[in-house]
């Protein structure tokens, strides 16, 4: 007997996940089975959504009366621990980053689903922890690793995430209780019976399958086809999107066919042909100062997004199409014979309304605005119910303004500060591809709407002048490579997304 | 040691403990986090209970914590240091256990000009919803009727203002109108909502019930419209719901993720009203599904669809 050690058990996962009743259910099967077991929690922290973790130890022997009793730790030890359950990934993550995983011994029973830290989701860009190191590292560090999408599958199968793991934790064999152990602490527990049992079977049977390769990658369609698509969602304007598309195709090698598609297809619905071809003209432009593809791709893309900036008639168009409604009923899932009420939180400001008159209107009410409301312009703020007539038409007749749009002030602000980013793509084109894609990605500082996109745009004229321009200069006059250049610009880029006040 | 960190290459995002889903204290942080963008940043000084979470990000709202009840006393120690008014975060469990003492009182009684922000929720959440003078009863059950707004009163205060915090725009006015204004004392400001937490648990089952038995039931739901949404961001640095969440962009030309609103949310109508009182973008809505509507309702809406449908193109 004194050679026993206890199982370690570390549940790691957010307040409020039911790492919880997970504990209990797991401290229940060991005392139906008759193992000595003992939990330890961090008090305070349930339903609160932060990291959390729990820690159970169960004595592979059954306790005999008057016998000596197995010591417990009450903590986790790094490198010391038989399984460990994460009911999230990057919480998985995290015991391995913390060394409680050990290649030797650990069995790692994780759901693969990701639900985003408050840093991740407020990061500029794309700031979300790259899942492909988390489960790399938890393969790498573990005896076994058991991983699902714990969610995707407690929805197909009407049931919880921790009730999965539970089943895989029995199927495992990394703990001396059976699967019929585990059924009957949840029924000692009594809630959601049904459901849980359900989610225990699922997760026996999920690992007894086998590993799991997966969802299937998900494959991009073969352009031809998206085409297709693209041109029939034109309608009328679809004819004019093909030739375009044709045109771009004869001109540009095949890797390109589909960003340049996707971007005429976008403009042509944003405005017309003629707009479109202005883009197409820009993209040409730019090829031949530098032929490689990477640059002619990034520029392309932020060109044709730039282009089909937000205005509010852009927004009116987009809040009042069919596909719209329907997928709000779906995500909803509003069932056959239910009412469906949708209300927009509509709230333009100054800006953007008389950014829709002509430059010779908008210009001088835009530059009074400005005097007298130099920081934040007022609003109007709406609420508008778009699935009632009065309230769709409300918006539907904004979108009609199309017409209105290539002479409008907006457009023109635009042109101007696309036109110096522009200016200095060009510059570097020739100079050097990576710096020139540097520069291209500067065009995905400029988003948002009202305030948010002032500051942006600001920020982007002054950095573009004051620093990109200057740093291009003075390595092209030292002439020792443009590596100093590319750190900075894409530092300055990081920086003008993340800053709050810009 | 050191294999894991080794292996992962970086730091792993920290997550935090945050408010739940629903919270009615969330919006009076992002309130306060607008009023202080628009009129410069003042002292906060924060208190024990849920609303300690306001001190972590995305609000980082909150200079201190002194002790369970001590915000408004720890405020009068060091508001004479500050050129501008400081503010104090209560709870109403923190009110009742010591705030209205050592903190009110003694700042009405040595004649402080500065701001107290109660949030009112009826119960003593962070520790798991123990009844506490706001409640309405005691633990065993009675009836006890015991009121913040006119205790307060009954000590001299008179500039107290009462606000809906899911109603953003309105607790801002009230927020910075209490910055502002020329009147001296004491200013509180009572944010009165019950805690989404024991809301949920008590509405759920009869919401289900209804359903059931084929009766009337509104469920509100927010969400994005993700080709509106540019990926700013700048919704989540006002809220951190954990409901409000991202997705990968719908769009093959941008490659930064897009807000979304995850099939969690209780319809509290933070996210649209912060897209509102911040000015940020027209992303939001709620979808509100009527279920079993009745005859009327749906013959309206029927008729409605049909109007709007002649406008929209296939």
């Amino acid at each position: 007997m004194a050679s026993r050690r206890p199982v370690s058990i570390l549940i790691a996962a957010l307040g409020g996940q039911g790492g919880g009743v997970l504990t209990e259910w797991i401290v229940g099967a060991a005392a139906h089975a008759g193992y000595p077991a003992q939990a330890t929690s961090i008090p305070g922290v349930a339903q609160r959504t932060g990291a959390t973790t729990y820690y159970v130890e169960v004595f592979p022997e059954r306790a005999e009366p008057g016998g000596p009793e197995p010591v417990f730790s009450l903590y986790p030890t790094p490198g010391d621990v038989d399984v460990i359950i994460a009911s999230e990934l990057l919480e998985a993550g995290r015991t391995i980053e913390t060394d409680y995983a050990s290649p030797g011994r650990t069995t790692v029973i994780a759901s693969t689903h990701r639900l985003f830290s408050i840093a991740e989701k407020s990061a500029p860009g794309d700031g979300v922890f790259p899942r492909e190191a988390l489960e790399a590292a938890a393969r790498a560090l573990s005896r076994r690793f058991v991983g699902f999408d714990g969610l995707a599958l407690a929805r197909r199968h009407q049931t919880e995430v921790n009730a999965l793991l539970l089943g895989a934790l029995a199927a495992s064999e990394a703990v001396p209780m059976t699967a019929a152990d585990f059924e009957a602490a949840i029924r000692d527990g009594g809630v959601a019976v049904d459901r849980n049992v359900r989610g225990l079977k699922a997760g026996v049977e999920l690992v007894a399958a086998g590993p799991d390769d997966g969802e299937a990658p998900r494959r991009d369609r073969p352009w031809a086809n998206v085409k297709a698509e693209r041109a029939s969602g034109l309608g009328a304007r679809g004819a004019a999107f093909l030739t375009l598309a044709a045109r771009a195709e004869a001109e540009l090698p095949e890797p390109l066919h589909a960003v340049l598609g996707e971007a005429l297809a976008r403009l042509v619905d944003y405005q017309d042909a003629r707009y479109a071809d202005l883009f197409l003209e820009r993209v040409r432009r730019m090829r031949a100062l530098q032929p490689g593809d990477r640059l002619t791709r990034v520029f392309a893309r932020r060109l044709a997004v730039w282009m089909t900036y937000e205005d509010a008639i852009r927004v009116a168009d987009l809040k009042t199409r069919r596909g719209r409604f329907e997928r709000i009923r779906r995500e909803n899932a509003a069932p056959e014979g239910s009412v469906l009420v949708v209300t927009d939180y509509l709230k333009p400001d100054l800006d953007e309304l008389y950014g829709i008159l002509p430059a010779a209107i908008g210009g001088p009410i835009a530059r009074w605005a400005e005097r007298r409301w130099p920081d934040g312009r007022p609003t109007i703020g709406q609420q508008v119910r778009t699935t009632t007539v009065l309230g769709f038409l409300r918006v539907w007749l904004l979108a009609r303004l199309r017409a209105l749009r290539p002479s409008s002030l907006r457009r023109q602000r635009e042109f101007a500060l696309m036109g110096r980013w522009e200016e200095t793509v060009l510059m570097a084109a020739p100079l050097d591809e990576n710096l020139a894609c540097e520069v291209a990605e500067l065009g995905n500082v400029v988003k948002g709407y009202g305030e948010v996109r002032r500051r942006l745009s600001g920020a982007l004229a002054r950095f573009l002048d004051d620093t990109a321009r200057p740093a291009l200069e003075a390595d092209r006059r030292a002439g020792a490579g443009f590596a100093r250049s590319i750190d900075l610009i894409r530092a300055g880029r990081l920086h003008l997304l993340s800053d709050e006040k810009g | 040691m050191g294999h894991g960190r080794a292996q992962l290459r970086a730091p792993l995002p920290k997550r935090p403990p945050a408010f739940c889903t629903g919270c009615p204290e969330r919006p009076v942080f992002s309130a306060l986090k607008i009023a202080q963008r628009e009129l410069g940043e003042t002292h906060v000084a924060a208190d024990i209970g849920c609303h300690a979470f306001a001190t972590l990000p995305p609000f980082n709202q909150g200079n201190t914590i002194l002790g369970y009840g001590m915000s408004v006393a720890s405020a009068s120690a060091v508001a004479p240091s500050f050129d501008r008014r400081v503010i104090s975060i209560l709870g109403d469990g923190g009110f009742w256990h010591s705030g209205l003492t050592a903190g009110v009182a003694n700042a009405v009684f040595n004649k402080q000009d500065s701001i107290v922000v109660v949030l009112e929720n009826f119960y003593t959440s962070a520790t798991g919803q123990q009844a506490n003078p706001s409640s309405g009863k005691n633990p065993r059950g009675d009836a006890v009727s015991m009121s913040i707004a006119e205790t307060i009163r009954s000590l001299g205060v008179s500039w107290i203002k009462t606000v809906n915090p899911y109603r953003v725009a309105d607790t801002l006015k009230v927020i910075k109108d209490a910055m502002t204004t020329a009147t001296g004392g004491l200013k509180v400001i009572i944010a009165r909502a019950e805690c989404q937490l024991e809301r949920q648990r008590r509405v759920k089952p009869e919401t289900a019930a209804r359903l059931k038995a084929g009766g009337r039931v509104e469920v509100p739901r927010f969400g994005v419209d993700p080709d509106v949404c540019t990926g700013d961001k700048s919704c989540m640095r006002f809220n951190g719901c954990p409901s409000l969440t991202l997705k990968e962009s719908p769009d093959p030309l941008r490659d930064d993720p897009v807000a979304h609103v995850d099939a969690t949310c209780v319809g509290c109508g933070l996210c649209g009203e912060v897209a509102h009182a911040a000015v940020l973008c027209p992303s939001f809505y709620e979808a509100r599904v009527v279920h079993h509507p009745g005859a009327w309702a749906r013959g309206l809406a029927t008729a409605r669809r049909r109007v709007i449908g002649w406008l929209q193109p296939a």
